[in-house]
């Protein structure tokens, strides 16, 4: 047996765009309905996939392509159509690839049982077809209907491609998205059955787009070494008479038409990819901080020499030195950050199926737009964004779209929408999830509230509407007049606002009765690398992160009164409770009298402000975020820890939990 | 109890007692340095120290065996040792050598005050006996 487990995480890897593929299909199949394009995308999907598991042992997975892939084959050919029955089936073997996929990630073993489904497919397969009425020949096109510029194209895998046959389909599946492919040498079925280990391979066909176009396309799939196209002109040999290219490196043969070039990096217009893994990548990450660290360690050293040496030869060239160095870490930085990003289409992914899937069993109908699926982001916050943005879509299609009958009685189409749209706003991404539906009653809000014991009566009769409306986000709170077994299930409003803060995130509510709720979130490009405001206090220096840092002012103690014992501001018009900084933080107040300027930082959640005092500013810097690690766990007030340009630690302040310790706004 | 007896643990002393633990768990071992406190932590957290750009937490073994607290000598070390695929350092009062056990017996009860379960067993050297902590053990103490 060959040890095939350096290669489970090419196919695993595989295997998800395969699967996220054929959900696509499937989920327009049943939107649009069947196209010639979509079946056979998919039905190249399930063959690879029955390839590639084949090769790989697993022989769950294989079954349910082979199965699927016949069904397919039927579609194709025209023998059978689209169904809600063949659509729910589908969905039904998308569900089994996709348990077995994460227990072949987890533990390799498939040990789902999916001869239930085989069976289901093959059954449905085997049922009486409808009568193809005229059988369209849509693979078999006749040379006489085509164009005249026919080529064979000559693909040579690199010799250091982990899977090559999977690579020759895809290969198959872009020329035959962007060219009539009128033959193949070897055929695919013919290479599974003989050699896997295949490295080249040659098509004969007709293209729908320029011909050089066609090379950088094929030139741009992975593992593809070489590509030698050949025009077939009218005196070549019949196309059916296969002539083996010459070699581009050994053959002798001139050709005029179009000659062989190596793929150079003018060559090729289409961004190229690599895979990496993300472990490498976190490495390269941390050891970019690091440098940056160092440099401003460096930094600082060059400003001491220079003030300890003045100016001389040395200390210049040593200055030049660090400015370069500064430049050169920066733009490193900046790269890296930029390296860690991914369009939000990834998690955008996971959402028309889920909708679907919601909608269905509410009896509901829901249209899910997406929008700004390119809309870049760090990898870990695509990560951590799942759940809550998953939660909001929920309730808004359990909660917030109201079922058909209701809609058409208010007067509404009877399909409610359901927007993401995803956007890139200064240094952050804005997120809003909206829906056309019900709309929040803030004062049903409030009653809800007090009657859970949240708040008191007397808070809810000074509340505006903006603040009752808050309240979604308090613990224990859930307005559905019934538990829903899809939201409502403990996983509360509270919780979304705790995954976004915790990523530096801010989470606001807009709602209008009768016309739709509107969330919107902003995040910060990245977590690694914040702005962050240096402050000290007590004793210690502390970093407040700038995404909440809402003004900073000077104020002279009489400036701070006090309202019930609480000391507080006027700023902008509104009252904003005073807080020591290391008070807060229990740390012992610094020696020497309160200077008679004193730094406010206005820190703000949502509509809240808190005015944070402190002894002095430092200033803002970009720092690196460092956690705490696990076995600190979550320590109260503390995000994180960064280290400064002079090797000394500084904490990190999580706004949002100092917010819930102050006591103010309790 | 064949393979314990080979093995080397780094034998050190809080309040006048000695500890070892396998030499296998530290890392390293550092003088005290500054430690910046992270507040409302536990109390046995003392806080974090910069390790060559890593940031690592450290802890009192004298808290964690329920001892009293002492200002920090020119003697204190800091062990650094891996706990759960994270570096964690560990105040002690000294670190006196590595060493290896002629006899190791099981622990009962508890030794000098500190519960038995902190103890894999206490080693037999040459002079005094030693005692084994169970670090894991030790360490998971909320």
């Amino acid at each position: 047996m060959v040890d095939l487990s350096e290669y489970r995480g090419i196919f695993l890897e595989e295997l998800e765009d395969q699967l996220q593929l054929i959900e696509d299909e499937v989920l327009r199949l049943e939107q649009t309905g069947e196209t010639e394009d979509g079946i056979q995308q998919f039905f190249r999907a399930a063959h690879t996939l029955k390839g590639s598991s084949a090769s790989m042992g697993y022989n769950g997975l294989k079954e349910v392509t082979h199965h699927l892939e016949h069904l397919l084959h039927q579609m194709r050919g025209g023998e059978r159509t689209v169904t809600p029955e063949l659509i729910r089936l589908f969905f039904g073997a998308l569900d089994g690839m996709r348990a077995l996929q994460s227990e072949i990630a987890a533990t390799d073993q498939e040990t789902t049982d999916v001869s239930g489904l085989v069976q289901r497919l093959s059954t449905f397969a085997a049922e009486e077809l409808q009568k193809p009425e005229d059988k369209a020949p849509a693979v078999q096109t006749s040379l006489a209907e085509l164009p005249l510029q026919l080529f064979w194209v000559h693909v040579w895998l690199s010799s250091g491609c982990e899977m090559k046959l999977p690579r020759l389909h895809l290969i198959d599946a872009k020329l035959r998205s962007v060219a009539a492919v009128l033959r193949m040498k070897p055929e695919l079925e013919e290479i599974e059955d003989h050699d896997s280990r295949i490295d080249e391979a040659s098509w004969l066909l007709s293209p729908k787009i320029d011909i050089e176009e066609l090379r950088q396309e094929v030139l741009s799939i992975m593992d593809v070494d070489r590509i030698y196209i050949e025009e077939v002109l009218n005196d070549s040999p019949r196309p059916g008479e296969f002539v083996r290219p010459p070699h581009p490196e050994t053959g002798s043969r001139e050709l005029p038409e179009v000659p062989e070039s190596p793929p150079s990096a003018a060559d090729k217009t289409k961004p190229q990819t690599i895979r990496v893994q993300v472990e490498r990548l976190e490495k390269l990450m941390n050891l970019a901080g690091e440098l940056v660290i160092d440099q401003t360690r460096f930094h600082l050293l060059n400003r001491r020499f220079h003030q300890q040496y003045g100016t001389n030869d040395l200390t210049e060239e040593l200055g030049q030195l660090a400015d370069h160095l500064a430049m050169i870490t920066g733009e490193l930085q900046e790269s890296m950050i930029k390296v860690r990003m991914l369009p939000i289409e990834q998690l955008f992914n996971r959402l028309p199926r889920m909708v679907r899937d919601l909608s269905g069993s509410l009896n509901k109908q829901v249209e899910l737009v997406l929008e700004g699926k390119e809309t870049e982001l760090d990898r870990t916050l695509i990560e951590e964004l799942g759940d809550p943005l998953i939660h909001l879509l929920r309730n808004a299609v359990d909660h917030g779209i109201e079922t058909p009958e209701i809609r058409r009685s208010a007067g509404k189409s009877e399909t409610g929408t359901v927007r993401v749209a995803a956007s890139h706003e200064d240094n952050q991404v804005i997120l809003v999830i909206e829906d056309d539906g019900a709309g929040i009653d803030s004062s049903l809000i409030a009653e809800s509230a007090l009657r859970k014991g949240i708040i008191t009566a007397e808070e809810a009769g000074g509340m505006t509407e903006d603040e009752a409306l808050r309240l979604i986000f308090r613990p224990g709170f859930s307005t559905a007049p019934h538990i829903s077994d899809i939201s409502g299930r403990g996983v509360g409003m509270d919780i979304v606002r705790n995954d976004i803060e915790r990523i530096n995130g801010m989470i606001d509510i807009e709602t209008t009765r009768g016309q739709g709720t509107r969330f919107r979130i902003r995040l910060p490009l990245t977590l690694a690398i914040i702005r962050g405001l240096l402050v000290h206090a007590g004793g210690a220096t502390f970093v407040i992160p700038m995404s909440s840092v809402a003004e900073i002012v000077r104020v002279t103690p009489e400036e701070i009164t006090s309202v019930r014992g609480q000391p507080v501001i006027t700023a902008r018009g509104q009252l904003v409770p005073v807080v020591w900084l290391q008070d807060i933080l229990r740390l012992p107040a610094c020696a020497g009298g309160r200077s008679a300027s004193i730094p406010l930082i206005i820190v703000g959640r949502g509509e809240k402000r808190l005015a944070l005092a402190v002894d002095t500013l430092i200033g803002n810097q970009d720092i690196v975020i460092k956690s705490l690690g696990a076995y600190m766990g979550k320590t109260e007030n503390i995000s994180g820890a960064t280290i400064l340009g002079n090797g000394n630690i500084a904490l990190i302040i999580d706004t949002a939990s100092l917010f819930f310790n102050t006591g103010v706004f309790a | 109890m064949e393979t314990v007896l080979q093995k080397q643990y780094v034998e050190f002393g809080v309040d006048h007692e000695h500890y070892a633990i396998p030499i296998s768990d530290v890392h390293e071992i550092i003088r005290m340095q500054e430690i910046t406190e992270i507040p409302s932590s536990r109390h046995y957290v003392k806080g974090i120290i910069n390790l060559r750009g890593k940031i690592v937490p450290v802890l009192s073994l004298r808290v964690l065996l329920q001892m009293e607290e002492v200002e920090p000598t020119k003697h204190t070390r800091i062990l650094v040792v891996h706990h759960q695929e994270e570096s964690l350092g560990v105040i002690v009062d000294n670190v006196n050598k590595v060493t290896t056990f002629s006899d190791i017996q099981p622990a009962q009860g508890s030794i000098s005050g500190v519960s038995g379960s902190f103890f894999n067993g206490v080693g037999f050297s040459s002079s005094e006996l030693v005692g084994i902590l169970r670090l894991d053990e030790i360490l998971l103490r909320d």
